[in-house]
């Protein structure tokens, strides 16, 4: 193994006793960032008045760090990952995360884990359907990107034939929402904690130690990249009941979450043919959903029974990069991406029919100048969002990232486009990293 | 028959009369009347110096400065292994360590001799591989003057040939030769390469863009003899006649030999590289 000339990388010789002294190479390295978010419609409580407990800006500091242990020759591994942040306004985005913290074996084409750890499945841009290892950190950013650490016994082994990795997955994490009074976006109701409910019928501690496992099988055949994966376990995304009750100081409707035992069967492939990239991600999920109450305007709620459903989505489209445009050094990417879910307008998210197109624009500067802008157009309501981000380093240390979202048109009987017509944001970021 | 005899005549006659030619000419190397041959016999003679190096890790610096003079660095560190089989390219892991905000990504690059390399890049942040295209040649790596097909292996087979002349360079003589790359989506039309005839190593590389203009001119130095076998040149600095842009790549720590497996180039060891 080379050695690993991170800021602070430095052999330590300890001597245990009277055993031999070994060595262990330390990394050391992490970053803290400025965040202001700002949003520039005032929110609307759930009578439709202005909701004057929104803040429209709000200010956060976030750091990580990174602290990795190695034995010499690279076979055993401490990583430690902590997160933090802190928000101005919003108490539940305030909050600190463990995103890894594992022991790590590894012999020739055998990796063994134990701990905390992050794990990402698939191939598109869009939409992320097979990744389902983590549970999504919801308060952290809207797009899903971010993802809690999860407790795992995990075993890979890489060959000629592919590699195969199995986890055991003890914990479960629920989903975070933004604080009911004052977080931002407003979804337009509350998640009450106090009341989740799991298929099992366990409640609290009881509830979170599941015994969930997962297989993936990955393999490249020249130009084809596949994966197939195997989920059983607890949904990482709750069907919301109506509870039929609201919050006494700003009207919000409370909703309880149902975590449901599901099974999903994952297919990713990607194939590369020169400057074409085509992706697809099918899945395959069966679970059990709580049935429509006639009492609760149609909405399903816990007194009902639940009904065995079984659900197909799928997701890909095209990346195209014209490298090196115009001689100039700099690349933009297209990606057109179709997003499905069998129940169209009736599925719980707002992928049921959907199209995502993207540019990518990067300097290949020393900067590392890019910018990504996004378009998600419904379908079936012509509900159309767009997104920008654009991020630029700063001197050797500073990278200043700049992200935008707007809900450009809400088709009739959109509910998900309708209930963040107000919610636009603007993000900047200013990070050190070290 | 004759005529060939007639021009080898003649350039041993030019040899004998020149001071510069204290060199000897390297036996079985085709003559100045091959142009084709003699060029590619001698790419062939500088890919058997490298031959059974088995594997290297080694750490890079690289210097980016633009025409005001304004610096920015990197630092990356390369593990390769030779490919056993010579009619297929070698393998390399490329892991970032600065600047800070892109340590930990990393680049798999499994080399091939005309067929598209195959490339899998790890983002750390979102723990993701990604199989990216290979089609990128001739954009800029890291925002430097280097394009990724001055770093990708230089297989023989990936050129064609044809020698210009021999001159003096430095010291030593250096064997002129145009290559043209066969490859797709290179950035240039061809480039003329100095390679030394005592070591055959290449001293200087002159790239000529898409319409054949003058672009950059790289020059190697600092070479050191490793295994008493294997040229390694510790400091490269290309320099871009258009922008005015310069970068000097420094090289440092090389180590030969030091047990790399297949098993450290997959997508699993990727997601390892730190």
């Amino acid at each position: 193994m080379p050695h690993h000339p991170r800021l602070i990388s430095t052999t330590l010789a300890l001597a245990l006793c009277a055993t031999p002294a070994f060595a262990l190479d330390i990394d050391f390295e992490g970053n803290v960032e400025l965040e202001l978010r700002h949003f520039p419609r005032e929110s609307k409580t759930a009578a439709g008045a202005l909701d004057p407990q929104r803040e429209q800006d709000f200010t956060a500091l976030a750091g990580e760090l990174e602290l990795g242990l190695f034995s010499p020759s690279g076979a055993h591994a401490v990583i430690l990952k902590p997160f933090a942040r802190i928000d101005q306004h919003d108490h539940e985005r305030s909050h600190a995360d463990l995103r890894e913290a594992k022991y790590r074996y590894v012999n020739g084409p055998l990796e063994v884990s134990i701990g905390a750890d992050k794990v990402f499945w698939g191939v598109t841009e869009f939409l992320h359907l097979v990744d389902i290892i983590n549970q999504t950190d919801n308060v952290e950013s809207v797009d899903g990107e971010q993802k809690l650490g999860q407790i795992m016994l995990r075993a890979s082994y890489a060959s000629r034939y592919g590699t195969l990795t199995a986890f055991h997955l003890p914990h479960f994490r629920i989903r975070q929402y933004t604080d009911p009074v004052s977080g931002r976006p407003n979804a337009g109701f509350t998640v009450d904690d106090s009341t989740t409910h799991f298929e099992t019928g366990e409640t609290g501690a009881a509830a979170r130690r599941v015994s969930d496992y997962a297989l993936r099988y990955q393999n490249s055949f020249g130009p084809f990249d596949v994966g197939l994966s195997w989920f059983d376990g607890t949904a990482r995304e709750p069907q919301l009941l109506a509870t039929g009750q609201t919050r006494a100081d700003n009207g919000l409707p409370i909703v309880q979450a149902y975590y449901a035992e599901l099974t999903q069967a994952g297919l990713d492939a990607q194939a590369t043919l020169g400057p074409w990239l085509l992706k697809l991600e099918v899945t395959n999920t069966t679970e059990n959903r709580k049935l429509p109450d006639p009492l609760a305007g149609g909405r399903p709620t816990l007194r009902m029974d639940v009904e065995e459903v079984e659900i197909t989505r799928a997701t890909g489209g095209i990346e195209y990069t014209f490298y090196n445009l115009f001689n100039s050094g700099t690349d933009l990417g297209l990606v057109a991406e179709y997003m499905y879910d069998e129940r169209e307008e009736d599925a719980p998210h707002p992928f049921g029919n959907d199209f995502g197109l993207g540019l990518r624009w990067t300097a290949n500067d020393p900067q590392s100048t890019a910018i990504l802008i996004g378009g998600l157009i419904d379908h079936n309501t012509d509900s159309t969002s767009v997104s920008l981000e654009a991020e630029r380093r700063i001197g050797r240390n500073f990278k200043a990232i700049l992200e935008a979202r707007f809900q450009d048109k809400v088709g009739e009987g959109d509910t998900f486009a309708a209930a963040v017509a107000d919610e636009d944001s603007v993000r900047f970021r200013l990070a050190y990293y070290f | 028959m004759s005529f060939n005899f007639k021009l080898t005549h003649l350039s041993l006659a030019a040899a004998l009369l020149l001071p510069m030619a204290a060199w000897a000419e390297r036996p079985g190397l085709p003559g100045p009347d091959q142009p084709e041959a003699r060029g590619k016999a001698i790419a062939e003679i500088t890919d058997a110096t490298n031959l059974g190096f088995g594997d290297t890790t080694s750490e890079m610096e690289m210097i980016l400065t633009n025409a005001n003079g304004d610096v920015s660095e990197r630092r990356l560190r390369f593990n390769t292994l030779e490919n056993k089989d010579v009619t297929d390219g070698d393998w390399s892991m490329m892991i970032f360590d600065e600047p800070a905000d892109v340590a930990g990504t990393a680049m798999l690059t499994y080399a091939h001799i005309l067929d598209p390399d195959e490339q899998w890049m790890y983002l750390p942040a979102l723990k993701r591989v990604k199989r990216i295209s290979s089609v990128n040649k001739s954009g800029p790596f890291m925002g430097s003057e280097f394009a990724f097909e001055d770093f990708s292996s230089q297989e023989v087979g990936k050129y064609s040939y044809k020698w210009l002349r021999d001159e003096p360079c430095g010291e030593l003589t250096c064997h002129v030769v145009e290559r043209r790359p066969l490859y797709q989506y290179s950035g240039y039309t061809r480039t003329v390469a100095w390679t030394d005839s005592t070591d055959y190593q290449s001293r200087k590389v002159v790239y000529y863009d898409r319409k054949d203009a003058l672009l950059k001119t790289l020059t190697f130095g600092d070479y050191q003899l490793y295994l008493d076998k294997y040229w390694r040149a510790h400091e490269l600095f290309m320099e871009n006649h258009v922008t005015k842009k310069t970068t000097t790549l420094r090289w440092e720590d090389y180590a030969f030999q030091t047990g790399l497996t297949a098993e450290d180039f997959t997508q699993n060891s990727l997601k390892r590289a730190r």
